[in-house]
């Protein structure tokens, strides 16, 4: 009798067990369990409340600098945004990450010194203002009504400490801040007054304020009392939001910080969840499915579909370019790369509005340099037009009529279409009588043999720069020596270095210009184009692409 | 029993030496990640540097002797991405997977036998003939597509459930069942072929004939001796669960220790890929153990000695 029972209670068992599983579940997280049901209630509600005309008394009063879109007089508030990037961040210490992922939310709860707005033009943020004293010091000017979110006051020590904690890290090892080497040209900071602080540099540094303007400052009480680990858990800015759970792989949530100083009242968006949302199908089923509001990388092709009904598409041009890496240097396995005439024919035999328009689906921009139209210092220049005749007639110049080998790499599956542009350009350059070795390779095996210098004479690229400087592409990518640089001109050398020691800018913006026509003419890369990023948006809000990739949920509004 | 534990455990060690030896040489066949952890724009020398600092440039015996020597006091390494322990990481990521690895195996379990049995019952009906069609579709159908057509169904049209995540009971119920289909699949079909060649036995026919009801004879005489094979097949299948739910963690956006490792290779975070492998490795040996100590319950003939 006693063995029948245990027997037959085999099946009960297992779904007791089962529903302890779910139980467990739910155990886990007593916070956000209820949060995600409440959230969407409030969420209708909200919505409700707008299209009743009342307000939740969230009315913006005080124009926001770092705010770029005019979230202002709106009227009601939004309860709740959820935001899914495709990874979660590292950590949430500002100063020790080098993922756009980490900065996108870090950006909503700490402030820094300067912002660039969505024309890439530098706004106070927490300096109200900024003077060049001379060619190594800057004086900054501190707002004074912003507190701490843990009520303390926000003062000039708290930015001598931030700089300081980076450049003390500096030469650690695994210790080193991973921000610190953004600012090493830095030497010390001097509090002037409790509002005051001057920046002295190395030596004359143009990259100070761009620089800057992703340089997140901490609080020097908060960092100093509780130590380096449990600030990377538990972030307490000036930002506009305040830190209120993160678990990991899952989901982070913020809270509006009602005590902003960028805005009376705080931000619009009273609750913010990140979520990491690994695959780009299920991010857009989340936001069919009302789960999730705005989410990053959707593909061309999929833009359409989320373009109607419950949801639109914010796109904005990038602040990455693609093209293609030519082996110049005189070690080149294939030699012929090292005449420009060569590189030239390269460059005009492809048909870039095919490739944007068949390919991207008009998603991206033809470029005629590295440098775009959102940077400092760019000139329209001659854009190298599909010509096979030219091409072919370039070739014959240079002695290669019968073409010539030419080894060529890119990734699949790390930018947009990268796989698609390259069997592309494999034909064109087919077809003026390149015998082409074409091959698509994996990011994880393609990137280690870029940094190893193992890639073939022609391989493609993208880079992103949201400094918005032409330094950070022109240097890296060009200057002699350089991890990426295949290309070695004594001329363009000199023109990076005026730029980057020279503080005028008028003086700086006539070395880029001319640095950009060398490149132009002299064609080291295959200039392909300006990637354009595309955003699904819920129409429950209002919300506009920034070039950065940025997401800033203080820049949110009520539909 | 108690010499057979300890010869077990002793073999574990080795079956994990011998799984560190094999990740720690793949990872450094890939390359180091040194240019990871330094800005984009870094130079060539600063990333020889932190090369040295780290040591990178060690032989390869040198850098795994380290390893193994740290392993042995529980020390796998900090994170390169978090800046934290490997082990503080990956713990942190197993109760998601193994949360969804138990409620899979579950779901699987209470599928599979039922039908399993009823099939075997009742061969050739349009119920076996059906399950078992539905067992063939459940084993070839890939996860990542069965996840995305319920993301599609059950979260974008029918709204019954969210299309991902985690913390609340109805986040489980699709990665349980996506993680879980090719197992009850499986295991139906296991469950039926075993019972089928057991019902067909003499002593059955025996037990038949000395008036014991269907259900009865199914439960007591068969069940019981069908479940030895039935119990090897299971344990190995928990322990896949445990460690194969990579692809299913990544759609549904399940924080576990799949997803982890997935990303962590990405970001050439070594500490935190060997952690999971490790970690999946003891898991397998050790549910494999515990499946030997089940058959001498389940059979009383066996003895370890």
């Amino acid at each position: 009798m006693e063995k029948r029972f245990r027997r037959s209670s085999v099946p009960l068992l297992l779904v007791l067990a089962l529903g302890l599983v779910f139980s467990a579940c739910g155990d886990n997280t007593p916070t956000s369990a209820p949060a995600v049901t409440t959230a969407a209630a409030a969420t209708t509600a909200a919505a409700a409340a707008t299209t009743a005309g009342q307000s939740s008394g969230q009315v913006a009063t005080t124009a926001v600098a770092a705010a770029t879109t005019a979230v202002a007089a709106s009227g009601a508030g939004v309860a709740q945004v959820v935001i899914a990037q495709g990874v979660d961040p590292s950590t949430l210490d500002p100063q020790n990450h080098n993922e756009t992922p980490a900065y996108n939310i870090l950006n909503n709860i700490f402030d820094s010194l300067v912002v660039f707005d969505n024309s890439q033009k530098l706004q106070p943020r927490l300096a109200e203002s900024w003077k060049q004293l001379d060619d190594l010091n800057t004086e900054f000017k501190l707002r004074k009504d912003v507190k701490w979110q843990d009520g303390t006051d926000f003062t000039a020590e708290d930015v001598k400490f931030s700089i300081e904690r980076m450049l003390k890290s500096l030469g650690q090892g695994a210790k080193e801040l991973k921000r610190a080497p953004n600012l090493n040209f830095v030497k010390e900071v001097t509090v002037t007054d409790p509002y005051t602080v001057k920046i002295t540099t190395t030596a004359p540094s143009p990259l100070l304020l761009p620089r800057l303007a992703t340089e997140h400052i901490v609080s020097k009480k908060y960092v100093t009392d509780k130590g380096d680990d449990f600030v990377g858990l538990n972030p307490m800015g000036t930002g506009a939001y305040k830190f209120v759970e993160w678990k990991k792989g899952a989901s982070l949530d913020l809270e509006a910080n009602p005590n902003w100083w960028g805005q009376k009242g705080g931000p619009a968006a009273k609750k913010v969840r990140f979520r990491p949302i690994a695959d780009a199908q299920v991010r857009i089923s989340a936001l069919q499915a009302g789960e999730v509001d705005i989410i990053v990388n959707v593909a061309p092709e999929q833009a359409k579909q989320l373009d109607s009904g419950k949801t639109g598409i914010s796109t904005a041009p990038s602040a990455r370019v693609i093209f293609i890496i030519l082996n110049t240097l005189d070690d080149s396995p294939t030699p012929a790369l090292k005449n420009p005439k060569v590189r030239q024919a390269l460059n005009y035999a492809i048909d870039r509005e095919a490739i944007i328009n068949s390919i991207l689906l008009g998603n991206g921009y033809k470029i005629a340099s590295p440098i775009t139209k959102l940077f400092f210092a760019f000139e329209e220049l001659p854009q190298y037009t599909y010509d096979v005749a030219k091409a072919k007639a370039l070739l014959s110049e240079a002695g290669f009529a019968n073409g010539f080998e030419l080894e060529f790499k890119v990734p699949n599956g790390r930018y947009l279409k990268d796989k698609e542009i390259g069997e592309a350009i494999a034909e064109y350059w087919g077809k003026i009588g390149i015998k082409v070795k074409f091959a698509a390779e994996p990011w994880a095996t393609y990137q280690p043999n870029i940094d190893a210098r193992k890639q073939p004479p022609a391989f493609l690229l993208g880079w992103g720069n949201t400094t918005w400087d032409p330094d950070g592409t022109l240097y890296a990518q060009f200057y002699t020596g350089q991890r990426y640089s295949y290309y070695k001109n004594a001329d363009f050398d000199k023109l990076i270095d005026v730029g980057r020691t020279v503080v005028d800018p008028k003086k700086r913006e006539d070395a880029y210009k001319q640095a950009n026509k060398i490149l132009n003419q002299d064609a080291p890369w295959i200039f392909l184009h300006q990637q354009q990023d595309i955003y699904g948006v819920s129409k429950k809000i209002k919300w506009v692409a920034r070039s950065d990739e940025g997401l800033n949920a203080f820049e949110i509004a009520p539909a | 029993m108690g010499k057979f534990i300890v010869r077990r455990l002793i073999q574990a060690v080795l079956v994990l030496l011998g799984v560190s030896f094999i990740v720690f040489g793949l990872l450094f066949l890939r390359g180091d990640p040194v240019s990871i952890l330094l800005p984009q724009d870094a130079t060539i020398e600063q990333i020889e540097a932190l090369r040295v600092k780290l040591g990178f440039n060690d032989p390869f015996i040198v850098q795994y002797g380290r390893f193994l020597g740290n392993a042995l006091t529980g020390d796998l390494g900090k994170s390169l991405f978090y800046n934290q322990p490997a082990t503080t990481i990956v713990f942190e990521r197993l109760p998601a997977t193994v949360q969804l690895a138990v409620a899979a195996f579950i779901i699987s379990i209470l599928i599979a036998f039922p039908v399993g049995i009823i099939s075997a019952a009742k061969r050739n009906s349009i119920f076996d003939r059906v399950g078992m069609l539905l067992a063939l579709i459940g084993q070839s159908i890939p996860v990542f597509w069965l996840g995305i057509l319920m993301i599609l169904v059950f979260a974008v049209n029918l709204q019954w459930l969210p299309t991902s995540g985690y913390g609340e009971f109805k986040n489980i119920i699709m990665p349980a069942v996506a993680l879980g289909l090719f197992t009850t699949a499986r295991t139906t079909r296991l469950v039926r072929s075993t019972m089928i060649e057991i019902l067909g036995q003499e002593y059955i026919r025996t037990a038949r004939a000395k008036g014991l009801t269907q259900l009865t004879l199914l439960r007591r005489h068969a069940l019981k001796n069908a479940l030895i094979p039935i119990v090897t097949v299971l344990g190995l299948d928990f322990a896949t669960l445990l460690g194969g739910a990579v692809i299913t963690e990544t759609i549904f956006a399940w924080p576990g220790i799949g997803q982890l490792a997935i990303e962590s290779i990405g970001r050439r975070d070594y500490p935190v890929v060997q952690g999971v492998v490790l970690i999946v490795a003891f898991g397998y040996v050790l549910i494999n153990l515990l499946v030997d100590l089940l058959y001498a319950y389940l059979n009383p003939r066996i003895h370890y000695s």
